[in-house]
């Protein structure tokens, strides 16, 4: 979890004001295997970090899931860029957009070079979240950029479905995620509900 | 006369006893009778499938049985309570606002 790396934690602590918000319900699914052994596990939890400006305006997003030293450099670059911002409230959306037109140039002339971030993350898993980290900084990233500056002034709570419909792929007003063809192509039965 | 009477009787007897318990088969007929007439279809004695209903797939809102959640540490961030409380701190200190959005909750052993 990445709020329990003291790294991650402490740097947030000292730079941010930071709040949590539940979306919705996580889904869960559970496996059972008839014998009283059972295996619970969340099925499609996909998160993201708003950096906003005090009167709520979104300046970025770190979409879904990173590995550590990726989402705290994210985080330092997001900290300085706020504070140029911050300190300019009276031309804050100006300065927003900018930023979002500078990162969309950013983020295509470097594309071609980036293979994979730096990792540094042992173990079960590693490949999918460096593979997932990569993915959300070279492509989700580029489609905020773009959302955002055509949504300059957007709140966390304004723009929350359509990043998780457009970006996430996970659409937040349907009570199945979206998961449901997935889940029952092969049911053979008609009380899907 | 002693012995008709007798008979009688007796085929009397006989007769009330049939008509008293269950309706009394006709041998006769029963010979001719089509396996049809005693067996359904198969296909009558099975439930057509679009009114086959099974164990839902997925879990619903009346079938889901609500466990308590084990609740964790929402990791070693000091996060505020509401969103309204990090944007009045922010406008004291000049931090930017850090919004956490996620499915579930932070402080639950699945989020």
């Amino acid at each position: 979890m990445l709020f329990s790396n003291p790294e991650i934690s402490a740097y947030i602590n000292q730079n941010f004001e930071p709040v949590w918000e539940s979306v919705r319900p996580v889904p869960t699914i559970t496996l059972d295997f008839g014998n009283g052994q059972k295996v619970t596990r969340t099925l499609h939890g996909n998160i993201a970090t708003y950096v906003c400006t005090a009167d709520g305006s979104i300046i970025d997003v770190i979409p879904g899931v990173y590995e550590p030293q990726a989402y705290l450099r994210q985080l330092k670059k997001l900290s300085e860029a706020s504070k140029n911002i911050m300190v300019q409230s009276d031309r804050q959306f100006e300065l927003i957009g900018k930023y979002h037109k500078d990162e969309l140039a950013r983020n295509k002339s470097l594309q071609k070079l980036i293979v994979e971030p730096q990792t540094s993350v042992e173990g079960h898993g590693k490949a999918e979240l460096v593979s997932d980290t990569s993915h959300n900084e070279w492509f989700r990233r580029r489609q905020i950029h773009q959302m955002l500056l055509k949504q300059n002034g957007a709140t966390p709570d304004s723009f929350k479905k359509a990043l998780y419909k457009n970006v996430l792929h996970a659409d937040l007003d349907d009570p199945h995620l979206g998961l449901d063809k997935y889940l029952t192509a092969t049911y053979p039965f008609d009380d899907n509900s | 006369m002693k012995r008709f009477l007798l008979s009688a009787l007796i085929t009397t007897l006989f007769a009330a006893q049939a008509s008293h318990g269950q309706e009394p088969v006709k041998r006769s007929s029963l010979a001719d009778l089509r396996k049809s007439a005693i067996e359904m279809p198969i296909k009558s004695l099975l439930v057509p499938p679009q009114e086959l209903k099974s164990e839902p797939l997925s879990i619903t809102k009346n079938d889901a049985k609500k466990e308590p959640k084990k609740k964790v540490r929402p990791g070693a961030v000091i996060w505020y309570p509401t969103t309204a409380d990090a944007k009045r701190n922010s406008l004291l200190s000049g931090k930017p606002v850090l919004v956490f959005h996620l499915m579930g909750f932070l402080d639950d052993r699945f989020c």
